[in-house]
């Protein structure tokens, strides 16, 4: 079986988050999944993100930080991991510079974990057209 | 009227230019339009850091490393982390902050909010390497004028302030 070339940033269809969950982890990546039902701005999102992977919730900085901590990997954890943020969508629609912070946040450590041999993907899954089928990626 | 008058009009607003081009100098109007059209200064004043105990040595080491240029893998407290896992840089260590892009997302520092324009470096929490790697304080540096910026409280999570200055540039 080929694995998917999946690029740093991915946006998939949340129907399919069952199934790309499962590929994920016949590649070989740890998973960090987050839910982003209820999540509509900056204090939400970060009140969750510090719910969901256990820190302390403060502001961009800090979060930032405590998200590099928690995202990637562990020591027996290998150097692969996956986000999936689930119902994205949420955030997107009632407030785009969050959306757009947290987005960047990600992406930022992905790119610095890369520079160490350490990949980090992340899935951005929501329910519009902008999310593609699972299907589209093979 | 001058056309630096008229180019600072532009730029302040007349009502600004007026009150400063009939007694002062040129200089002090340079001065002034810094002031005017600066936005990108930090949130609150950012005081000398003062540390002591601890807190110093930890950020007195790591400067001592950060302005040799020693590499995190080439610092001796590394090497011992890299040699007991078989010769790999271990994840724990891949995840210890030494000269990271900082994103002043808070714009708790100098300079545009969001943009940058700093490193970040964790600070060892005495000899003891696995709880380094959870300590709360770092020493972050400017890339374009080296004052170099301490935090104690997690860039302001945990208190106030969310930054000290430490050092000006060298």
């Amino acid at each position: 079986m080929t694995e998917t070339r999946w690029s740093l940033l991915n946006l998939v269809s949340d129907q399919d988050a069952d199934d790309l969950i499962a590929e994920l982890e016949a590649e070989g990546y740890a998973l960090r999944v987050f839910d982003g039902s209820g999540v509509v701005d900056k204090d939400s999102l970060i009140a969750k993100l510090a719910e969901t992977f256990d820190f302390a919730p403060g502001g961009w900085d800090s979060t930032a930080d405590d998200l590099w901590n928690r995202l990637l990997p562990d020591d027996d954890e290998g150097d692969r991991v996956a986000v999936i943020w689930r119902h994205v969508d949420e955030l997107l629609q009632h407030d785009l510079a969050s959306f757009l912070e947290a987005v960047d946040i990600l992406k930022t450590i992905g790119r610095r974990a890369y520079s160490s041999q350490t990949v980090m993907l992340i899935f951005l899954l929501g329910a519009d057209r902008n999310f593609a089928r699972l299907a589209q990626f093979q | 009227m001058a056309a630096w008058v008229l180019s600072l009009q532009r730029s302040v607003g007349n009502q600004a230019v007026t009150a400063l081009v009939p007694s002062i100098s040129e200089t002090v109007i340079q001065r002034k339009i810094a002031k005017a059209t600066d936005g990108n200064g930090p949130i609150a004043e950012i005081a000398d850091s003062g540390l002591t105990g601890n807190e110093a040595a930890a950020a007195k080491q790591a400067l001592g490393y950060i302005d040799a240029g020693t590499a995190l893998v080439d610092q001796d407290w590394a090497k011992e982390k890299i040699t007991a896992n078989g010769g790999k840089v271990p994840n724990s260590l891949k995840k210890f902050k030494w000269a990271v892009a900082h994103g002043n997302r808070d714009g708790d520092l100098p300079g545009v909010k969001g943009a940058g324009g700093y490193l970040e470096y964790y600070l060892r929490k005495g000899d003891d390497n696995a709880a380094a790697l959870s300590d709360v304080c770092r020493l972050v540096i400017s890339t374009s004028t080296g004052d170099v910026f301490h935090t104690a409280t997690h860039y302001g999570r945990d208190g106030s302030p969310a930054f000290t200055h430490y050092r000006a540039k060298k």
